[in-house]
């Protein structure tokens, strides 16, 4: 009560002026140019590179030697990935890392959503149950899409649509880029169509189960193991392999990559030969996604010659 | 010093009157009034301080004819010329003890509040013993205490006349000599008048002249008063 | 002048008890209306801005009110789930950018916003410091939360289990703070935000176990066969990701199953908005669509009836108490008749002595008014935030 006048004063003022609000500033973010395109495999990094030219950035974070398909990245890297304007997914459950970061719903691409219905499931995984929520497994898509070229060519097409959606104003080089491209992935179909008709329905071996698009793309009669070209199979691998080759007389394995020379051998004393299909989801040391798959093709040519085919008849 | 001449008053309600044919106080004279209660003292002393206005005569104090003067040029007067002690001290409690005593340069416009007024204050309460309780609020007095505010508050001024409502009435013999004390010396040393309403015929010694109002005063028309000028 | 107030002000302190309550009594009856003018202001003002800003909302079929509180200001109540499909919906309509939203869960009593990156771009939020949530179990903090737990970039918050105990399987998960918004004074500030993955851990949804075909768990499952492997509950549930396990996080069935509590939807133009609301009329649909201005503004239309109402009673308790503070002035003048006197007596004119009552009169009236000014601007300033806070949660 003692409080005076002049004091009472300066403290109505004193409140005056403490309401005035921060104004929140407004910081306005510069056009970035050339924009960022992320993708989560080298094939779609690929296509982004040939249709964009040098219009956008492509980004291709994972180290070489590292399959894109089981990378992890880290926070950081997943915070680069979150800077893109565009992020290009191989859709397909591909790159499981997705499901695990966080990313812009908007920037996302899913290249294979324009064929998401003739993708191919595969349940390898044992179902569980804990808890209250049932039944659960982990199964998931069979996701090496591109080793089909008609869905090459359809991915190739989503990376095409996103892009000028990004950079409307290059449609018309994008547009010339995509029917080289195109062009390109179209010969390399027929190729294939043309070799998987003389392959007919042999028995093949795959040395791992992601060849399964190449398999119905060209309806051949292959089966899967589960062997790295870099290990030695052990004694569970090769028995797994007889028991296969009791129905399923296979004459070729085909390799991820090249094999040692010991299963190479040990194979063609049992009568099955080796070749190379590489299915490319990382960068090549050498090279690139086309001339990658112009040597697979050339690989399968060269063990299906066409003479062969005419014997057969 | 004050003249009074056929004086008659009575208020708006009831029967008193007061007849004053002929009054005179001179100049330095210190003047004790007794008389019963109800017989017009207290009047007397409001009619010299021009608070109460008389229905017929004169009232001159100090050359004025204050009876003839209207309200603000009364108020004037009676600021420069009077100092009003009453008997129920009339202290303001939510004052402290010098503001008390400042009072009158608070309330009158043309009185300046000034560091000299302060000192004399100050000085005044030092004479009287109180100067230690300056801060003090009126409830925290004793009687005593109280009535030398009240007759520091009446001097503090420095009039020429002082006008002293039963000053001691509510006081111990002590105390009584005390504020007597302040008074009379007061008045000797600055020359100045003293009128003095008691009750107690114990301190009639002190003054000059004592004014009995039973042989002068009239009430209800009953009787009239013979001598006037009382006892010299 | 300055006499004249020292003796009223004198007055008024030594009476202090009578000032004090005559004092807050004309104060009470001044705030009063201008206090719930400002908090009814201000928060009108607050509750239009965000909904001005927020074009669109995609909710289940329900109280309009409900899902806009819940989407905007993140009340405790939340409307009727919908399935994230309703977010690709629009996302794929090509006529809206879809923000999911998922505010169900709290920590603490901050309620924990389960969103997209996009949220913080379309609200202007900016980082004070680290950066957005980029994997699951990252969250990122208004500034007022990272203020009130005293949490920085780095460090770990948990959410609470106490709202959602009828929802079996549902672990308090330990989220690792990624960074903390700069102040935008919203109820942004007072939010959780991960990305939506994270709300549906939360929920038991996604989660990550020990892998039940390990020899560890072997004391945890009940049964095995060739594909099927049952476990007891007690299967080693992660409250916490971390780098370790964050490759064993998985979410079953299809995320377009997922449930949201609102699909913010942020129309390309004004055709695309009204196009889009198109698509919601049928009656059949199991979702609304609603513009939060329109809710808010009705709701703001029935607090400013009953404000009228409140602003009329308080007109004639005014009335009331003007009419007592003057009884009592006239009563203490009759008390006061000798102290008048008294002054009058020695001097004081009756101008002078009527303009120190008057003066009290004044001060008690300034004094009064004065503080009513303080309060008005304390609770212009703090009024609207306790007020949402009270009604939101």
């Amino acid at each position: 009560m003692a409080m005076k006048l002049p004091t009472m004063l300066g403290c109505v003022l004193m409140v005056a002026a403490c309401t005035q609000d921060k104004q929140a500033s407004e910081e306005s973010e510069a056009p970035r140019y050339p924009p960022r395109v992320y993708t989560v495999n080298y094939p779609l990094a690929y296509f982004a590179e040939r249709i964009a030219g040098g219009s956008v950035k492509v980004v291709f974070s994972v180290p070489p030697g590292v399959d894109p398909a089981i990378w992890s990245p880290d926070a950081e890297t997943i915070a680069d990935y979150q800077q893109a304007d565009l992020v290009l997914l191989n859709g397909a459950g591909y790159a499981g890392w997705l499901q695990r970061a966080t990313l812009s719903p908007s920037r996302l691409v899913d290249t294979s959503a324009a064929f998401a219905e003739q993708l191919i499931p595969v349940n390898d995984a044992v179902t569980h149950r804990h808890g209250p929520g049932g039944d659960h497994s982990h199964q998931g898509m069979a996701f090496t899409t591109w080793l089909n070229m008609e869905f090459a060519i359809g991915q190739a097409r989503a990376v095409f649509d996103s892009l000028i959606y990004l950079r409307p104003e290059n449609e018309l080089d994008y547009r010339e880029r995509m029917h080289e491209l195109e062009k390109d992935l179209g010969e390399l179909d027929t190729r294939l169509k043309v070799v998987a008709e003389r392959i007919g329905d042999q028995p093949l071996l795959f040395s791992h189960p992601v060849y399964q698009y190449l398999i119905r793309g060209y309806e051949l009669n292959g089966r899967s193991v589960h062997w790295e070209p870099v290990e030695i199979p052990g004694d569970d691998q090769w028995r797994e392999l007889f028991e296969l080759l009791a129905t399923h007389n296979a004459g070729w394995m085909i390799w991820e990559d090249e094999p040692l020379p010991d299963t190479v051998s040990r194979l063609e004393s049992m009568g099955i030969k080796s070749l190379v299909f590489r299915p490319c989801g990382n960068r090549p040391a050498e090279g690139n996604l086309l001339s990658v798959m112009l040597d697979n093709v050339m690989a399968l040519e060269q063990a299906f010659p066409a003479s062969a085919s005419v014997v057969s008849f | 010093m004050i003249e009074i001449e056929d004086l008659r008053f009575s208020y708006d309600e009831g029967d008193f009157f007061l007849e004053i044919p002929k009054l005179k106080v001179a100049h330095g004279e210190t003047v004790a009034i007794v008389g019963p209660s109800g017989s017009g003292k207290t009047t007397l002393l409001n009619l010299i301080a021009g608070t109460a206005v008389p229905q017929s005569g004169q009232v001159t104090t100090n050359g004025y004819e204050i009876s003839g003067l209207h309200d603000a040029a009364r108020r004037d007067f009676r600021i420069a010329n009077i100092g009003l002690v009453f008997q129920e001290f009339e202290l303001l409690e939510y004052l402290n003890v010098l503001d008390n005593i400042l009072l009158p340069y608070r309330i009158n416009r043309t009185l300046h509040l000034g560091t000299a007024v302060r000192e004399r204050a100050e000085a005044l309460a030092k004479r009287v013993g109180i100067s230690d309780k300056l801060t003090r609020f009126v409830n925290q007095l004793s009687q005593g205490e109280k009535q030398r505010v009240a007759v520091i508050r009446a001097l503090v001024m420095q009039p020429p006349l002082l006008l002293a409502d039963e000053p001691t009435g509510n006081l111990d013999p002590l105390n009584k000599n005390r504020v007597l004390d302040i008074l009379l010396q007061y008045a000797e040393q600055n020359g100045a008048t003293v009128i003095t309403v008691t009750h107690d015929y114990d301190i009639l010694s002190r003054f000059r002249r004592v004014i009995d109002f039973k042989d002068f005063y009239t009430h209800g028309a009953e009787q009239r008063p013979e001598n006037i000028a009382g006892p010299m | 002048m300055r006499d004249v107030l020292y003796l009223a002000w004198r007055y008024l302190v030594f009476h202090r008890l009578k000032t004090g309550i005559l004092v807050t009594s004309i104060m009470l009856i001044v705030y009063l209306p201008t206090g719930l003018n400002a908090v009814i202001e201000q928060s009108a003002e607050h509750l239009t801005a965000r909904a001005e800003q927020t074009p669109l909302l995609v909710g289940a079929k329900g109280s309009p009110l409900e899902l806009a509180l819940n989407s905007l200001y993140f009340s405790t109540d939340h409307p009727e789930l919908i399935g994230y499909a309703e977010a690709i919906s629009v996302m794929d309509s090509g006529l809206a950018n879809a923000i999911p939203l998922y505010v169900r869960f709290r920590s603490r009593s901050h309620p924990i916003v389960g969103t997209s990156l996009d949220y913080f771009g379309f609200r202007d939020l900016n980082f004070a410091s680290g950066r957005p949530m980029a994997v699951l179990g990252e969250c990122v903090l208004g500034a007022a939360v990272a203020e009130s737990l005293g949490v920085q970039p780095g460090d770990s918050v948990i959410s609470s289990t106490d709202t959602v105990f009828d929802l079996a399987g549902v672990y308090p998960l330990k989220m690792k703070v990624a960074g903390v918004l700069e102040r935008a004074f919203t109820p942004d500030d007072d939010a959780i935000f991960v990305d939506v993955k994270t709300a549906w851990v939360i929920e038991g949804l996604g989660h990550g176990h020990q892998d039940l075909a390990r020899p560890e768990a072997a004391a945890r499952v009940l049964s095995r066969s060739e594909e099927i492997i049952v476990a007891n509950a007690s299967v080693v549930q992660f409250n916490e990701i971390t780098e370790e396990n964050l490759d064993s996080f998985h979410f079953h069935g299809d995320l377009a199953s997922y449930p949201l509590t609102a699909v913010l939807a942020v129309p390309r133009d004004d055709k695309s908005g009204v196009i889009l609301r198109g698509r919601y009329t049928n009656d059949n649909a199991r979702s609304q669509i609603v513009r939060p201005l329109l809710v808010i503004e009705e709701l703001l239309d029935t607090v400013l009836t009953i404000q009228q109402f409140i602003l009329a009673a308080v007109i004639i308790v005014g009335l009331a108490t003007v009419a007592t503070a003057a009884l009592v002035f006239m009563l203490s003048l009759k008390l006061r008749r000798r102290e008048i006197d008294t002054m009058h007596k020695i001097g004081g004119s009756r101008l002078r002595v009527a303009s120190m009552l008057l003066a009290e009169v004044v001060i008690v009236i300034v004094l009064s008014s004065s503080l009513a000014a303080v309060l008005t601007l304390v609770t212009w300033r703090f009024g609207p935030g306790v007020i949402e806070s009270f009604v939101l949660t």
